[in-house]
C-alpha cells in the first residue's frame, strides 16, 4: 500500500514544518507544533514496531506469572487461566491485541500491589527494566528553553 | 478574552477608561495558560500577566490557595510575584485566574550550563540554594499560611504519597505495574520529617527569573504546600535533571545540600533525599500521565507518551 503508514505519516510531518509552521507568527502554536512534529515523526519510525511490542510485553507478562500461578490468589489465577487461554496469536488484530496487553498488565498492577510472590519478584523486576528498554516509541520532544 | 480582562480591570480599579493592550498568549508554561497584556490607564502602562487554568493540564491546582500563598509571601524575604486580581472561581475568564505583574527578567531552564561564565554560573547555582533556604525558613504560622495548607508533621512523606496516588487513581488510562511497585517501595521506607516548612514544590531554574545575573524572582507557586524541606532538595538533586540543577564537578548535590544546611540549620539525611528523589520522579510521572489523560480527552495541546523513561529511573533508583 503506497503511500505506506509511515510515509504518510512521515509526508504529513515534513509538509507542516516545511509549509505550515514557516507561517506560524503567534508563539503559542509555533511551540505547539513542534510537539505535533515530533510525535508524528516517532510514529512514523516506530508505529510498525508497536504490534510486536504489545505481543511479546503481554506473553512475557502472562509467561512471568504462570510461574508463580500456585503463588496467586485465586481471582488473579483465573484471570491468569483465561488470559492464556486467549493468548494472542492474530497480531494484525490491533484492536484485540490492544486489549489483550492491557488486561495482562492490569492482572500484573494488581498481583504487583498485592505483593509479589517471592518466586518471581526478581524476574518481574527485570521484566519491567526490560519492557521500559524496549519501548519502542521515542519522541525528540525538548523542554522550554532547551538547546 | 480582552473584553473579559478590561471589564475586571474597571471593576478592580473603579476605572471604566482601563484598557488592555497587546494580549497574547505565550508558549511558556505547560499547567498554565499565560497570557500577557499591558493596563494603560491615565497615561500610564503597566505590565501584567493573566495565568489562567487552562481545559486540561498536566496539574490541577486551586488558584484559590496560590493566591493566599502569593500574598502571604509579600511579607518575607522570598521574591514572589505580585497579585493583582484573584478569581479563584473563573466568574472573570471562563476559568480561574491570577492576575499578576509581569517583571522583566529572563528565564532559562538551563542556565546553570549555559553560555555564562562558569564562576557566574556557580554564583547564580549559590542565589538559587539560597532563595529555596529563604523559601524553607519562612515563619509560615506568623505568614498565616496554616490557615490555607495543612500541615503533614513529621508524615509529610506518606502524605505526599497519599496525595500522588490519589491523583494517579484519578488520572491513569491503563494500569501501571511499574508505579504500583514503586508506591509500595515509597510507603515500606517513608522517612519521617525533621520540620514542618514551606514546600515550593518545583524548584527548577526554569521557575526562577534572572535580572542579568541575579536571582529576581521565584515562580509558579501552585504547587507549594507545607511538608518536609528535603522534598524540595529531593526534586532539585533528581538525577534525571541534573542539567538544569547540577554543573559537573562544581555544583554536586552535596554541594547544595551542605550549603542548605549551613543557610537553614536543617540536615538533608541521604536516605530521606534518596527517597525523595523517588518521589519526585513518581510525581513526574503523575504529571505525565495527567497531561495524556487530558490530551486523549482533547484537552490539552501537548501529546504526551507513556512515561517509561521515567520507569526506567525508577526502577533503578529502587534496585529493581
Amino acid at each position: 500500500m503506497r503511500p505506506t503508514i509511515g510515509e504518510q505519516l512521515a509526508g504529513v510531518s515534513r509538509i507542516l514544518a516545511e509549509v505550515v509552521t514557516p507561517a506560524l507568527v503567534d508563539p503559542y502554536p509555533a511551540d505547539i507544533i513542534g510537539g505535533l512534529i515530533a510525535t508524528l515523526d516517532a510514529i512514523a519510525a516506530a508505529w510498525a514496531d508497536v504490534p510486536a511490542y504489545l505481543a511479546w510485553d503481554a506473553n512475557r507478562t502472562l509467561a512471568l506469572l504462570a510461574a508463580a500461578a500456585a503463588d496467586l490468589q485465586d481471582a488473579h489465577r483465573e484471570a491468569l487461566d483465561v488470559l492464556t487461554r486467549d493468548r494472542m496469536v492474530d497480531v494484525p488484530d490491533i484492536r484485540s491485541l490492544e486489549e489483550h496487553h492491557r488486561a495482562a498488565r492490569a492482572l500484573l498492577a494488581d498481583v504487583v500491589a498485592g505483593g509479589i510472590p517471592p518466586a518471581i519478584d526478581a524476574a518481574v523486576r527485570a521484566h519491567l527494566r526490560d519492557r521500559a528498554d524496549r519501548y519502542p516509541l521515542v519522541v525528540a520532544q525538548r523542554m522550554p528553553g532547551q538547546r | 478574552m480582552q473584553a473579559a480582562l478590561e471589564a475586571w480591570a474597571a471593576d478592580e480599579l473603579g476605572d471604566p477608561a482601563a484598557r488592555v493592550e497587546g494580549l497574547q498568549r505565550t508558549s511558556a508554561g505547560f499547567s498554565r495558560e499565560n497570557w500577557e497584556f499591558d493596563l494603560v490607564r491615565d497615561g500610564s502602562r503597566e505590565p501584567l500577566l493573566a495565568r489562567r487554568d487552562p481545559v486540561g493540564s498536566v496539574l490541577e491546582t486551586d488558584r484559590a490557595v496560590e493566591t493566599a500563598v502569593l500574598r502571604a509571601l509579600t511579607s518575607t524575604a522570598v521574591p514572589a510575584p505580585r497579585v493583582r486580581w484573584s478569581d479563584p472561581f473563573g466568574d472573570r475568564l471562563g476559568r480561574p485566574t491570577l492576575v499578576m505583574d509581569r517583571a522583566g527578567g529572563d528565564c532559562d531552564w538551563f542556565v546553570l550550563n549555559g553560555t555564562r561564565p562558569l564562576a557566574t554560573r556557580l554564583d547564580i547555582a549559590h542565589q538559587l540554594c539560597d532563595r529555596l533556604a529563604d523559601i524553607h525558613r519562612v515563619d509560615w504560622r506568623a505568614a498565616g499560611l496554616d490557615d490555607v495548607l495543612d500541615d503533614p508533621g513529621n508524615e509529610a512523606s506518606l502524605r505526599a504519597v497519599d496525595h500522588w496516588e490519589a491523583v494517579l487513581r484519578g488520572v491513569q488510562l491503563e494500569p501501571q505495574p511499574e508505579l504500583e511497585l514503586i508506591l509500595a517501595w515509597l510507603r515500606v521506607h517513608a522517612p519521617a520529617a525533621e520540620v514542618t516548612a514551606l514546600v515550593h514544590g518545583d524548584f527548577k531554574p526554569g521557575n526562577v527569573l534572572l535580572a542579568g545575573d541575579t536571582v529576581s524572582l521565584v515562580l509558579d507557586w501552585e504547587t507549594a504546600h507545607l511538608g518536609d524541606p528535603v522534598e524540595d532538595l529531593g526534586w532539585v538533586s533528581n538525577p534525571l535533571r541534573a542539567r538544569e540543577h547540577r554543573i559537573d564537578g562544581v555544583w554536586e548535590p552535596s554541594d547544595l545540600f551542605a550549603r542548605w544546611s549551613n543557610r537553614t540549620g536543617l540536615s538533608a539525611p541521604p536516605d530521606a533525599v534518596r527517597w525523595w528523589n523517588v518521589l519526585a520522579n513518581l510525581k513526574l510521572c503523575v504529571i505525565v500521565l495527567t497531561g495524556t489523560k487530558a490530551f486523549v480527552e482533547g484537552r490539552f495541546d501537548r501529546v504526551h507518551q507513556p512515561p517509561v523513561t521515567l520507569y526506567r529511573v525508577l526502577l533503578d533508583m529502587v534496585g529493581a
